[in-house]
């Protein structure tokens, strides 16, 4: 004898009724930061500047 | 530096969230940001806006100041010695908030000097240049470069 598959049945009508709901995407990346703004004005000053120095001799500062 | 903090929130390895509570509750973020050269972090800080934006040049006179910069001080300690190999890139979004910056610098010096390296940028006619922060200088320093030693 063939058994005969069930499956549960969504109802839309069902699905309508639910709560909305809304998809927070996660923040947490370093990549994406808050301050974009400070970002680019401390980009355009370190650009000018050479580090070598403040990484190679840290105990004269 | 022995002041009160208050209590933070790892959002995740670069931002730290924290409720000022002084004259109300005020959202506080504090963000390093990495920077286009390799190992150079920005550290921002500003007020959490209700609507999810920031405010990083906000004078919340919230009467709270000396506890908000012990708080920020002490993520910055964390976070440099979790990231000693990182320099960090410190500004004040406005000329009143860089002379608060120096002014700390100044006051903790003698504490400060022992844990890191700090250098203060100062702009001359040969561009901007990076020089050792002296305390008792009256150098316009803009920004600073801080390093774990």
């Amino acid at each position: 004898m063939i058994r005969k598959k069930t499956v549960k049945r969504l109802s839309i009508k069902k699905l309508g009724k639910q709560k909305p709901y809304t998809v927070v995407e996660s923040i947490v990346s370093a990549k994406d930061t808050l301050f974009p703004e400070k970002l680019k004005r401390a980009n355009e000053v370190l650009a000018k500047i050479d580090l070598t120095d403040f990484i190679n001799n840290p105990h004269k500062y | 530096m022995y002041q009160t903090i208050y209590e933070y929130s790892e959002v995740h390895a670069y931002r730290y969230t924290f409720i000022s509570t002084g004259k109300r509750n005020i959202d506080k973020v504090i963000e390093f940001i990495p920077t286009a050269k390799n190992n150079v972090y920005n550290l921002a800080f500003g007020d959490l806006l209700p609507n999810g934006g920031i405010d990083d040049m906000a004078n919340s006179n919230n009467g709270d100041i000396i506890k908000i910069f012990a708080t920020i001080i002490n993520v910055l300690q964390k976070f440099t010695m979790k990231n000693p190999s990182f320099i960090i890139y410190i500004t004040g979004s406005t000329r009143q908030r860089t002379l608060l910056y120096n002014r700390i610098l100044k006051t903790y010096y003698q504490l400060f000097r022992e844990k890191f390296a700090i250098a203060g940028l100062i702009k001359t006619d040969n561009g901007e240049i990076y020089v050792p922060f002296d305390p008792k200088s009256t150098s316009a320093y803009f920004a600073f470069l801080i390093q774990r030693i």
